[in-house]
């Protein structure tokens, strides 16, 4: 092994040959906020900025910190990048899942499910089924977890086909009340009488709480970056680390860098 | 058997002294006067009491030779000593009374150096008014006698009972309240022939000022009389994350404890400011309030109150940012106040995410955190080979100070980092599985987790 050698390429100081290192600022992802504009989200655990809006009247957004959807009143926009491709779509918000540079997106308004491949988006035609879709998740590019809850208020993870659109598999997910965001076809955020909730595969339930945090309503979860949710309710903003071992809540700052020194 | 008049009129005639202008005062408020002021209806032998100011609103002295009233049934009382020097802008009150002895209209002249002002009265047959009881007392109140309520906290009251027999009377009184702060939510607006009504009139100031209303019952007048308070706001103090100590990157809450429980309503600010001790530093635009305004919030007591309320809430989230310095609360809550420093040690590097990625010739390390001293410097970069030995040529130390000085001078986004650092290498690269960073800065060197391939 000693004759690898790692070559002293490595140039911070620069000038000398291509550039190797590179310093910015951390950016975790993107937010729709209480607002509706969509906003970069820049910081560490416990530290925020909240940048200058990039788009306004956003209905609903998530950012896989890879690539974003981002659903206006007709209108869906895939950032990826610097490029942004729009395509007109069902009326009101949707759902979003990511796996890479693939993603889904569902249409509650009309029940439509569309699979986005990097390149193309396209209609993904699902077998029937009976429920209202509360969150999605994907196992890999080509398959979809539709969480739905179904008329006796229990909620499914229906495991589709993201080609074909064939059902292929119907999970109970135990303790999921509320609002939902399915992190896998096993793990959720929820909210119930303690809160905002974290529910793992292995039964652990792990509770979260914040400074401030008053009692939460019309919970709405985005995926605003890897490892990381925001949470809306009751005019409040939050955001959700779920990286294993690292599960906390912080507060998003209601003000963006330009305001804040004021 | 006095009557304070608050009637309204119109602007007094500017003839020859266009400096001096008349106004009638009901104790808190100037109202200016035209050539004509009625100033009520009193029934027979009652007393109505108007209070004047005469204002200079002119840009010189102005010398005050006469006052003077002619006409039956009104005097002059509590007129200044003359001549009298009104400089630019100053005022001086008189009052003049009516009170009759038969049921008439009457009228005098209202002289002020060479200005005349008409005022007119009513007398009326004392039997006409329904008869007013003040806290149950059996004797009747006199027209124009003063209710007083006193001096009363913001945020209390006080009350008086008022019963208003009209049993022998020919027709229905009418009953109204006039002024700020006095009210009567259970009074009736009529009392019928025969009929009499109770009800209690309350005093609520809303701050800490003379108050002066009408009670009126058909065309008998009282005034309502009240002296607001503002108590002096409990000393308040700033807790922080509940007394331990604070770092960067935290949410903590703050809290403005009373030193006692709040007697009144006082409204204030808490404001919020950051000296950076962290090298080069002027500010970190991530240390703010994480609700409402960055910087400042308003504070606010209710009588009651133990700890103050901070934009409506009992607490308010706070944001400490990632340079090292003191974070400065104050609180100013009525003539109160208190400040407190938090200070933001400066630390090791924190190290947030690590990750590694191997391509068929490169190898890429990315680390995100945080540097509150402004100071990172020495980068250490260790690989290790599957066996867990270390890759020649060993460590590779770089000197980015250069570099993370760069980053931290905008000034936009405090200590936090996000670095990349790419590494060309010969040989089998699937050979190397995992390394280590170390970071230093002023204040240590921070080693992170082995970052796998």
């Amino acid at each position: 092994m000693r004759q690898l050698c790692i070559v002293l390429l490595f140039l911070f100081a620069l000038g000398q040959g291509p550039v190797f290192a590179q310093l910015v600022p951390p950016r975790i992802g993107l937010v729709s906020d209480l607002t509706g504009a969509l906003r970069p989200v820049i910081g560490v655990s416990g530290n925020f900025l909240m940048g200058d809006p990039v788009a306004r009247s956003v209905l609903s957004a998530a950012c896989s910190g890879t690539f974003s959807f981002v659903k206006t009143e007709t209108t869906l926009s895939i950032l990826d990048g610097v490029t942004e491709t729009d395509f007109p779509s069902p009326a009101g918000p949707a759902l979003f899942s990511f796996f890479g540079h693939a993603g889904f997106a569902f249409f509650p308004s009309d029940g439509s499910l569309r699979r986005w491949d990097g390149v193309n988006l396209n209609s993904v035609a699902l077998d029937a089924f009976t429920g209202d879709v509360l969150a999605l998740a994907q196992p890999d590019a080509n398959h979809v977890w539709l969480a739905v809850r179904q008329s006796d208020a229990q909620v499914y993870v229906l495991l589709f086909d993201g080609i074909s659109g064939a059902l292929q598999s119907s999970t109970p997910l135990t303790n999921a009340s509320g609002s939902i965001a399915l992190l896998n076809g096993q793990e959720f955020l929820y909210t119930s009488q303690s809160g905002l909730m974290l529910h793992r595969a292995n039964g652990l339930e792990i509770a979260f709480s914040a400074p401030g945090i008053g009692e939460l309503a019309g919970v709405h979860f985005e995926l605003l970056g890897a490892n990381w949710w925001s949470v809306k309710a009751s005019g409040q903003h939050f955001a959700i680390r779920t990286e294993p071992g690292r599960e906390s809540l912080y507060r998003l700052p209601e003000s963006a860098p330009s305001e804040s020194t004021q | 058997m006095i009557l304070r008049t608050l009637v309204l009129a119109a602007f007094f005639p500017l003839a020859s002294f266009c400096q001096i202008q008349l106004f009638l005062f009901d104790g808190t408020n100037e109202t200016a006067i035209g050539s004509g002021l009625s100033v009520g209806t009193a029934a027979v032998g009652d007393t109505i009491e108007t209070r004047f100011r005469i204002r200079n609103t002119g840009t010189s002295s102005a010398n005050i030779t006469t006052i003077k009233l002619a006409g039956s049934g009104f005097t002059l009382a509590a007129i200044p000593t003359l001549p009298y020097i009104l400089a630019p802008s100053a005022e001086v009150g008189f009052t003049t009374d009516f009170s009759a002895s038969i049921a008439a209209s009457y009228s005098a002249n209202l002289t002020i150096n060479t200005l005349t002002v008409v005022l007119r009265a009513t007398a009326t047959l004392a039997s006409q008014a329904a008869n007013v009881y003040l806290d149950g007392a059996a004797t009747a109140l006199a027209t124009g006698a003063t209710i007083d309520f006193g001096s009363v906290q913001t945020g209390s009251s006080s009350s008086h009972t008022i019963k208003v027999d009209n049993s022998g009377g020919a027709g229905p009184v009418a009953i109204s309240i006039s002024g700020s702060g006095f009210q009567a939510p259970a009074a009736p607006a009529t009392v019928a022939a025969g009929q009499s009504a109770t009800f209690a009139i309350l005093f609520q100031p809303a701050s800490g000022q003379a108050f002066q209303g009408t009670f009126a019952v058909a065309q008998r007048s009282f005034t309502l009389k009240g002296q607001g308070i503002t108590p002096q706001a409990p000393a308040v103090g700033i807790a922080v994350n509940g007394g331990a100590a604070v770092t960067s990157a935290q949410q903590v809450n703050i809290t403005l404890p009373l030193a006692s429980s709040a007697q009144g309503i006082a409204t204030g600010t808490l404001t919020l400011q950051f000296q950076p001790t962290a090298t080069g530093a002027t500010d970190d635009p991530a240390i703010l309030f994480l609700t409402g305004p960055a910087r400042s919030a308003s504070v606010s007591i209710l009588p009651g109150d133990t700890t103050a309320r901070i934009n409506g809430n009992p607490s308010i989230a706070m944001q400490t940012g990632t340079t090292a310095g003191s974070i400065v609360l104050t609180v100013q809550l009525g003539s109160t106040g208190s400040q407190v420093s938090v200070p933001i040690a400066p630390a090791p590097i924190s190290i947030e995410t690590s990750g590694g990625v191997v391509s068929t010739s490169e190898l890429t390390i990315s680390l995100t955190g945080f540097d509150n001293t402004h100071s990172a410097s020495q980068l250490a970069f260790t690989f290790y080979d599957t066996n867990n030995n270390k890759v020649s040529p060993g460590t590779i130390n770089v000197d980015a100070s250069s570099m993370f000085r760069t980053q931290f001078n905008q000034g936009a986004y405090g200590g936090l980092f996000s670095l990349n650092a790419a590494f060309p290498v010969t040989g089998n690269i699937t050979l190397i599985k995992t390394a280590q960073v170390g970071l230093t800065n002023s204040a240590g060197v921070t080693q992170t987790q082995r970052v796998v391939f």
